[in-house]
C-alpha cells in the first residue's frame, strides 16, 4: 500500500475497486493469475514490509484469498 | 552442539540494547530520536532497538559519503584491495560471532550461517579485491595519430537497499563490488534484520576511511524511499520484492540514474526420468536437490519452489522425495544439527500460512507438512513452518507466486517440450534446476529455460565468479561476478590526438 499518487499507474494495471477513497490497483500480470480468487484486504497486528506505508504503524495489510471460479 | 543464546553466559554474541546509524565512521543517533524494536524469529522476542531513521538521517549519511568520495575514488586499486582483504580477514576472525548473530536476527540455522553465509560473504570481499587489481580499461588506435582511451571511473555515491533473507551476505554482494570500484555507499539494511551488519560496522569501522560505508536503518517508506529518490545518489542497487523494484525504477527515473535489481522468482527444478536409472550417489544427490526448497526456510529468491517431475518416474520419485523431506531436522536454529530454522518474521510466517491455505482451497494436495510448528524450550512463539510438499498443476497460485517459505509445489511433465513449456510458464526468470544423467538433455534444457542461472545437476551454489541475476521480471544486472564492477563504474573516453598539425577544417 502506497500513499496516493506515489506510484505511476501503468497501462496494464487493473483497478479492482476502492477502499474508502483510495483506489486499489493490481498489476496486470498478477491480475491474470489472481482473477479466479476473491481477495479480502485485512489489517492485522504486525509490521508491513517493503515501501508499504503502514510499516511503522504496528499493523500491516494482509490479503486473504478465496476461490470464486475455476482457474 | 548448541550455541548459547546471545546475551547469556558463554554466548558468542552480546548485543547492546540500542543501535544507532553508522555515519562517517561513527555511530550517530537518529535525528528524530526514534527507534524500532528488533525481535528474534528464534523466540519471537525483542532483543534490541534500532534507529528508525528519516530523510534527515539519509542526508547526513549522504553528506558523509560525498565528503569521502573524491579521496576514495582516487585511492589506488591496490590500496582499496588491501583494505577489502583486511575487512575479509576481520570477518574471518569473527566468523562464529557473526554467524550466531545472523542466526539470531534472521532465524536461519547456524549450520548454514557457519558453512555458507559467512564464508561466502568473506570470500566476496576477497574476490572483488582480486578483480579490481586485474581490472583495466581499453584503448584503440583509431589512426596513427589518434588514440581512444577508455578509463573506468567510479560512479561516486551509490545507494544500496538490502533484503532480510541473507542480511550480511547480500550486503557483501553489493558492498564489495561498489567499494572495489571506488564508490562510497549509503546502505539501508532490511528493518527485519538490521543487527549483524551493525556488529560488522563496529568490527570494520576503523579499516575503511570514514564516510566510505554508511548504514542508515529504518523502514522502507521512511528511510529507503528518501535514499532511492535522492538526487545525490548516482545509482541504486536493490534486492527484494518485485513491486518495490518497480518503485525503485520509478524513483530512479526522476533522477535519470541506473538501477540494478534482484527481484522475485519461482524457480523450476526439473527431474528427468533417467535420474532413477541407478540406485547410486547421483540419485541421492538429485533427491537432495529436491529438498533444497527448504534451504534457508525457503526464503531464497531462487528457492526451487516448483518441482517438475517426469511422469515416467513421478510416483516413485515423489515417494522418495517425500521421505527425504520428512527427514529434515527442524529445531533450535542455534543447534548445529538443525537443518531448518525459523521464518524471518511473523509477517512472513502469516504470508506462508495464507499461501498454504489458498493452495488447499485450489485443490492442491498436501503430501507432507502444511502447518505451523510449535517448538518447545522457549521457542513456542518462534516462527516455524514444517517443510511442505504440495501436489498440483502449474496454473495454481502456489505454482505461480513467490511464497518465500519452505513450500514446494510438485507437478509432472510429459516429454522434454512439455517440461520446458511448464518451466517457462512464469513471470520470473531467476534460477532453475535441471537433473539428468544425459548430457544432451542437460545442455538443451539449460539453454531453453529462460532464467539467468540454470543449476545443472546441482542447486543453491552461490560461488563468486559465477554471474547471478534475473531474466524477465526477476531483475536487471548480474552480481557475484567481476562484470558487476561495470554496474558501479562509468566509462571515461579520452579521445587524444598526437598529431601536431591542424585539421585544416576552419
Amino acid at each position: 500500500m502506497l500513499p496516493r499518487r506515489r506510484i505511476e499507474i501503468g497501462a496494464r494495471d487493473v483497478l479492482l475497486g476502492h477502499v474508502g477513497d483510495a483506489p486499489f490497483y493490481i498489476g496486470g500480470d498478477q491480475y491474470e493469475r489472481w482473477r479466479h480468487t476473491r481477495l479480502t484486504l485485512d489489517v492485522v497486528r504486525g509490521r508491513g514490509s517493503g515501501f508499504s506505508l503502514e510499516a511503522p504503524e504496528g499493523v500491516r495489510f494482509l490479503i486473504r484469498s478465496d476461490l470464486c471460479g475455476v482457474p | 552442539m548448541r550455541y548459547a543464546r546471545p546475551n547469556t553466559p558463554g554466548a558468542k554474541v552480546s548485543y547492546e540494547s540500542r543501535y544507532d546509524n553508522f555515519i562517517g565512521g561513527e555511530f550517530v543517533a537518529p535525528v528524530k530520536g526514534r527507534y524500532f524494536e528488533n525481535p528474534s524469529p528464534v523466540t519471537g522476542r525483542t532483543f534490541c532497538e534500532v534507529a528508525r531513521s528519516s530523510a534527515e538521517d539519509v542526508e547526513l549519511a549522504l553528506n558523509a559519503a560525498h565528503g569521502a568520495k573524491d579521496r576514495w575514488g582516487r585511492t589506488p586499486a591496490a590500496e582499496r584491495a588491501r583494505l577489502l582483504n583486511k575487512v575479509a580477514d576481520v570477518m574471518e576472525a569473527h566468523l562464529e560471532e557473526l554467524a550466531v548473530s545472523e542466526t539470531w536476527d534472521n532465524g536461519k540455522p547456524v549450520r548454514e550461517t557457519l558453512a555458507a553465509d559467512l564464508p561466502l560473504a568473506i570470500d566476496h570481499f576477497r574476490y572483488f579485491a582480486g578483480c579490481i587489481r586485474a581490472d583495466e580499461g581499453t584503448l584503440a588506435e583509431l589512426d596513427e595519430h589518434t588514440v581512444s582511451y577508455h578509463l573506468k571511473e567510479p560512479l561516486g555515491v551509490v545507494g544500496q537497499i538490502i533484503p532480510w533473507n541473507f542480511p550480511l551476505l547480500m550486503a557483501a554482494w553489493k558492498l564489495a563490488p561498489a567499494l572495489a570500484a571506488g564508490n562510497c555507499v549509503v546502505l539501508k539494511p532490511a528493518e527485519q534484520t538490521p543487527a549483524t551488519i551493525l556488529l560488522w560496522a563496529k568490527l570494520i569501522g576503523s579499516i575503511l576511511p570514514p564516510g566510505v560505508v554508511n548504514i542508515v536503518n529504518g523502514f522502507g517508506i521512511e528511510a529507503g524511499k528518501p535514499l532511492a529518490q535522492s538526487p545525490r545518489v548516482a545509482k541504486v542497487a536493490f534486492t527484494g520484492e518485485t513491486t518495490t523494484g518497480r518503485l525503485i525504477m520509478q524513483y530512479a527515473s526522476e533522477n535519470i540514474i541506473p538501477v540494478t535489481l534482484e527481484l522475485g522468482g519461482k524457480s523450476p527444478n526439473l527431474f528427468f526420468a533417467d535420474i532413477l536409472d541407478h540406485d547410486d550417489d547421483f540419485r541421492q544427490k538429485a533427491l537432495e536437490g529436491f529438498a533444497m526448497f527448504a534451504l534457508n526456510q525457503g526464503e531464497v529468491c531462487t528457492c526451487p519452489s516448483r518441482a517438475l517431475v517426469d511422469k515416467k518416474i513421478y510416483g516413485t520419485f515423489l515417494e522418495l522425495a517425500t521421505e527425504r523431506t520428512r527427514r529434515i531436522v527442524q529445531g533450535d536454529p542455534l543447534d548445529t544439527a538443525t537443518m531448518i530454522g525459523a521464518q524471518a518474521s511473523n509477517d512472513q510466517l502469516e504470508k506462508i500460512l495464507s499461501y498454504i491455505d489458498i493452495g488447499k482451497k485450489e485443490g492442491a494436495r498436501v503430501r507432507t507438512g502444511g502447518e505451523r510448528v510449535r517448538l518447545g524450550d522457549g521457542l513456542e512463539e518462534g516462527f516455524y513452518v514444517a517443510p511442505t510438499i504440495f501436489e498440483g498443476h502449474n496454473k495454481m497460485r502456489i505454482f505461480q507466486e513467490e511464497i518465500f517459505g519452505p513450500v514446494v509445489s510438485v507437478g509432472s511433465f510429459d516429454g522434454f517440450d512439455d517440461a520446458i513449456a511448464q518451466a517457462n510458464d512464469t513471470l520470473y526468470g531467476l534460477g532453475a534446476g535441471v537433473w539428468t544423467r544425459d548430457v544432451h538433455t542437460a545442455f538443451k534444457a539449460g539453454r531453453n529455460i529462460a532464467a539467468g542461472r540454470v543449476w545443472t545437476n546441482c542447486y543453491h551454489l552461490y560461488p563468486a565468479h559465477a554471474a547471478f541475476g534475473g531474466y524477465k521480471q526477476s531483475g536487471i544486472g548480474r552480481e557475484t561476478h567481476r562484470m558487476m564492477l561495470n554496474h558501479y563504474q562509468q566509462t571515461k573516453n579520452l579521445l587524444v590526438s598526437y598529431d601536431p598539425k591542424p585539421m585544416g577544417f576552419f
